[in-house]
């Protein structure tokens, strides 16, 4: 759905990375971020390359894998009560052009990191952790899955 | 092959419609002439009017009448939307206030329909993976209610406070297994002033007690005991002498004592606001006649101003209740 369109969806989660502007924005954003750790002057290049993969995995895994439910009333009675946004996604239906592009994306972040650290062994143990946390809970397998009941209610 | 012919040869249908006597009781109609009150004209005898809800007698009230045929003509018949949608008129807003004050409550809200009210209420509140506990006798429309809901529903035996008791002792232990889970559960009691099914009233007392001891929230459904229990007819919190801000909310029809059609429910702003948004029949039903919320206000000023007639209905029920007895 795109902004001010009268919908009958009902968990608009689920739409809400198809939207129109999305993707720009997004890729837009974590230039912005890129930009803004780049003019810090403590910080050097590979540090503001590892920094920016860094934080922007941790905000994806906060936002797309750690909060619950909706931030709205849904008229499901709470169906996606206790699914990450991740799950909510396409009603659950994985490989979608949303769920490909957003496991693109921090593999694309990984590869300029890497190569903009020149393959430090410190850079790229940080890089490679960090891209696992955002992209292991990615897997078809584990959707719904919760390890060691952690998150679960 | 010889033997399939036969056999379809000899078959006879039998009638769709087989004949009945003249005398079949679906053939014969008993014909009720004129408005059914205190007293319905059946078949050409006046008989006593034994089967309606008109509790107080509100329904031929001429002042009652009067008022409705004056909003009639003044607003004409039906709203013609929702409430959210040009369908709020300034006599739901009124008779809105007038129940918030009558029942002491800070708010009221109005459905249009006695049957969705507490539908709508109920999963309002109470979404997947919530408890309910309700007592077994509930009404249709509390059942309907918790089916929309789509929570757990645990059933009590009717009025056994007992019963009621060992389920929440269940489910606590069941909380303390698990005290994330139980962190994001939310449970209910949904019962009845005064059952449809069996004309019981329900031990209020002991439930608020439950309710402390157990962390749940109470909804009471007062469609048959408001108008009829209580000094004023507020309901079964007056009659136990109960404090109204103990209940969560108080659902109830207006098709019984109040002699109008709709619902309502009351309760604290906080509880009622919610439904303004999360009440189905509220928000997708276009709201309830002028003509009617005129009605029922009119009957509220009349239970206001003579507060002696639920003693009188008390006495008289007593008097019957003794008499078929026998």
């Amino acid at each position: 759905m795109n902004v001010g369109v009268a919908h009958s969806e009902v968990n608009p989660n689920t739409r809400v990375m198809n939207s129109r502007g999305m993707w720009l924005t997004y890729a837009l954003g974590v230039g912005m971020l890129h930009i803004v750790l780049l003019s810090i002057p403590f910080f050097s290049v590979p540090v503001a390359w590892t920094l920016t993969n860094v934080i922007h995995n941790l905000g994806m895994y906060v936002f797309l894998h750690a909060v619950k439910g909706t931030p709205f009333e849904t008229p499901d009675q709470g169906k996606a009560r206790l699914l990450t946004h991740w799950e909510q996604l396409d009603y659950g239906v994985q490989f979608t052009s949303s769920r490909k592009f957003f496991t693109i994306s921090p593999i694309i972040l990984y590869f300029l990191a890497s190569f903009y650290t020149k393959y430090d062994p410190t850079h790229f143990l940080l890089n490679t952790t960090s891209l696992l946390t955002v992209l292991i809970p990615k897997l078809p397998q584990l959707h719904g899955v919760r390890l060691f009941g952690i998150n679960k209610y | 092959v010889q033997e399939k012919e036969e056999l379809i040869e000899e078959w006879q249908p039998e009638p769709l419609v087989p004949s009945v006597p003249k005398d079949h009781p679906a053939l014969n109609y008993n014909i009720v002439s004129g408005p059914p009150t205190h007293t319905v004209t059946v078949n050409g005898k006046k008989c006593i009017n034994f089967a309606s809800f008109n509790f107080l007698g509100l329904l031929d009230n001429e002042k009652v009448k009067s008022a409705a045929q004056a909003s009639l003509k003044k607003y004409g018949v039906g709203t013609c939307g929702p409430r959210g949608f040009y369908g709020t008129f300034d006599v739901h807003l009124e008779l809105e206030e007038r129940l918030a004050e009558f029942m002491r409550t800070e708010e009221a809200i109005i459905y249009s329909y006695g049957f969705a009210t507490i539908a709508s209420a109920i999963p309002a509140y109470s979404k997947r993976g919530d408890i309910v506990f309700v007592d077994e006798a509930a009404c249709f429309a509390i059942q309907k209610g918790l089916q929309a809901s789509r929570s757990s529903i645990k059933l009590f035996k009717h009025n056994d406070m007992a019963d009621l008791e060992r389920l929440l002792k269940e489910q606590e232990t069941e909380d303390q297994k698990n005290p994330r889970k139980a962190r994001v559960t939310r449970r209910f009691i949904v019962v009845e002033g005064l059952y449809m099914n069996t004309g019981d009233v329900c031990p209020l007392p002991e439930l608020i007690k439950l309710k402390y001891k157990y962390k749940v929230r109470i909804f009471l459904e007062e469609s048959l005991s408001f108008g009829v229990l209580g000094e004023r007819g507020r309901g079964i919190t007056e009659h136990f002498g109960i404090n109204i801000d103990d209940i969560d909310l108080i659902s109830a029809n207006m098709e019984n004592s109040l002699a109008s059609i709709g619902g309502f429910c009351c309760g604290r702003s906080f509880i009622i606001d919610h439904q303004r948004l999360s009440g189905q029949g509220y928000c997708f039903s276009a709201s309830l006649p002028p003509l009617l919320a005129a009605a029922a206000i009119e009957a509220l000023n009349i239970m206001e101003d003579n507060p002696d007639i639920f003693q009188t209905l008390r006495a008289k029920c007593e008097r019957i209740h003794k008499a078929l007895q026998g």
